[in-house]
């Protein structure tokens, strides 16, 4: 009897444990949730940045020759701190914003560093990084050409027409790093991406961007009062470190504008409208552009207009619209309006 | 032993701490480091350290470079030769010392050849030259004394003028320049016939101090 009230008990156990649950979705019904679990996983970039480079304080700018590796050279010349070729490249398939989170330049020897230079050996440095936008530099990651491609680039001044300039910040002869605070920028040049194949990848045109040392300074400096001669020495010299930073680029859209957004025109009067595209961060062009008014009684416009620039005509007391339209080289549009007041 | 194993270890833990760099960079960030020295311009100019000159009142034939010449002051076309890589601008102090035996004058106008005291008036010319001139040894000399272009030879007392040349660098195959060169020469007249006759005792000493200032990239 007694071994047999033990497994009616078990048995009890079990059904009640069977019964609840089976009645556990039941339950569940009127209290649904769910727990997501968050955790900061690192996205790698993959950009290559030189760890060293060289430069020169050249107060007479003489020409620094570079020797590419086809044994042909070119000059960099005029440049008071002359930088040899630099170049930072993105290697990832995601457009990068670059930026400097820290550029500190410590000084050696005699000199200092300021804002602008004076008549001794107080110096000023820049940093200047361009942005590269060029066909020829959309080549395979293994091309040997690439490096003197890099060179020719960074040698024609013409590359450094739109680069942005960030000033080291003053670092007096003897004051100690931790003192300064390093100066920063954010969105010095847009890295495009690569496109990736088989083995390796492709550069983009705006894959690669260079930078370099500017600076300006005394050609003879001098010291005391009056002045004497203070010769540049070849102990004088400085250390930059420069830490990039780089984060994933929002693509900015091609887009259309209109030279102006509203427009009054007296009576009988005409103004002309022109309109501007930016291919920003695509590749598209536009193939052909139309014109259109919404009330031709009131603010009219030649629709047979296939050019950029439009005249429009009061033709009547009114508001009225006009819009240009662009059509891209990928069949897309992009519009841009001009809201038209006509006495 | 326990104590020594924790030591170790604790080494171990600490020194890499110490080989990090100072600010540890995320990983979205890299560093470079741009080291700068001074580059200073190297300065060697060729100059001739003597050069003759030869008095010659009576106007006596003279053969120079296979010509006959029959000027009154004689002197070869000397050469100095810019194998910088920079660009240089020329000064010039010239400095004139009759010779220790001689009762010669030094003078500050031209003798026109005529005149009874034993005058000399002599001048130095400057001027950039060419490769070909340097080869051939034939300079454009000025005709006449230019008070704006020459200085005039005088006894003990220093003439200066600055800037009378600026010398292209070398090429970048390391070879004078084809105008990197600048010719000069001593010139002038003297009395014909003076009271006293010229005799070998005549003679003048010229210091032709040069100065060599480098020019920058964007200045030539």
């Amino acid at each position: 009897m007694k071994f047999m009230n033990k497994k009616r008990f078990g048995s009890t156990v079990m059904a009640g444990a069977l019964a609840l649950s089976l009645a556990a979705p039941a339950f569940a019904a009127n209290n649904t949730s769910t727990t997501i679990t968050g955790a900061y996983t690192d996205i790698p970039i993959a950009v290559s940045v030189p760890t060293t480079g060289t430069a020169q304080i050249n107060p007479y700018g003489l020409p620094v020759t570079i020797t590419k590796s086809n044994d042909t050279t070119v000059d960099l010349v005029g440049q008071q701190i002359t930088t040899k070729p630099l170049s930072v490249k993105n290697q990832g398939t995601v457009s990068l914003d670059m930026g400097v989170s820290s550029f500190l330049v410590t000084p050696a020897g005699d000199i200092s560093i300021d804002t602008a230079k004076d008549a001794g050996k107080k110096i000023a440095v820049n940093l200047e990084v361009a942005g590269l936008d060029d066909t020829t530099l959309a080549v395979s990651s293994d091309s040997e050409n690439l490096d003197n491609l890099i060179i020719d680039a960074f040698a024609d001044e013409d590359s450094w027409a739109s680069a942005v300039t960030l000033a080291a910040p003053a670092f007096a002869q003897g004051a100690t790093a931790s003192t300064i605070t390093p100066a920063h920028k954010d969105n010095m040049a847009v890295l495009g991406a690569v496109t990736p194949k088989s083995e390796g990848f492709t550069y983009g045109r705006k894959s690669i961007a260079l930078f370099r040392l500017t600076g300006d300074l005394a050609q003879e400096p001098t010291t005391g009062t009056p002045a004497a001669p203070d010769p540049w020495k070849e102990t004088d010299g400085f250390s930059a470190a420069i830490v990039f930073k780089f984060t994933p680029h929002a693509l900015v859209d091609a887009a259309v504008t209109l030279d102006q957004s509203s427009l009054s025109l007296a009576a009988s009067a005409n103004a002309n409208l022109k309109a501007t595209f930016a291919a920003n961060d695509t590749e598209l062009t536009v193939t052909s552009w139309a014109w259109a008014t919404s009330d031709a009684t009131v603010a009219n416009t030649n629709t047979s207009n296939t050019t950029d620039t439009a005249l429009v005509a009061n033709t009547g007391a009114g508001s009225a619209t006009i819009t240009v339209t662009a059509t891209l080289s990928d069949g897309s549009t992009r519009t841009a309006t001009c809201a038209v007041t006509c006495a | 032993m326990k104590r020594n194993m924790l030591f170790c270890v604790l080494l171990a833990l600490v020194l890499p701490l110490f080989t990090q760099p100072a600010a540890a960079l995320l990983s979205n960030q890299r560093a470079t480091i741009v080291e700068a020295v001074t580059r200073l311009p190297v300065i060697n100019v060729i100059v001739p350290s003597s050069v003759d000159v030869m008095i010659n009142p009576l106007q006596m034939p003279v053969q120079v470079n296979g010509e006959e010449v029959r000027d009154q002051i004689i002197c070869q076309p000397s050469f100095i030769a810019n194998a910088s890589d920079a660009a240089l601008k020329v000064d010039i102090t010239v400095t004139g010392a009759v010779a220790q035996k001689s009762d010669m004058q030094l003078v500050s106008s031209s003798t026109g050849g005529t005149g009874t005291a034993k005058n000399a008036f002599i001048y130095f010319e400057i001027m950039q030259a060419t490769e070909s001139q340097v080869e051939n040894e034939r300079v454009p000399w000025e005709p006449a004394y230019d008070a704006s272009k020459h200085l005039v030879v005088k006894d003990g007392v220093a003439a200066a003028k600055q800037n009378v040349v600026t010398l292209p660098p070398m090429t970048k195959d390391y070879e004078i320049a084809k105008n990197g060169y600048a010719a000069f020469r001593l010139a002038g007249d003297a009395a014909k016939d003076p009271a006293t006759p010229w005799n070998t005792n005549d003679g003048i000493n010229v210091t032709v101090a040069f100065t060599f200032t480098p020019l920058s990239y964007d200045e030539w």
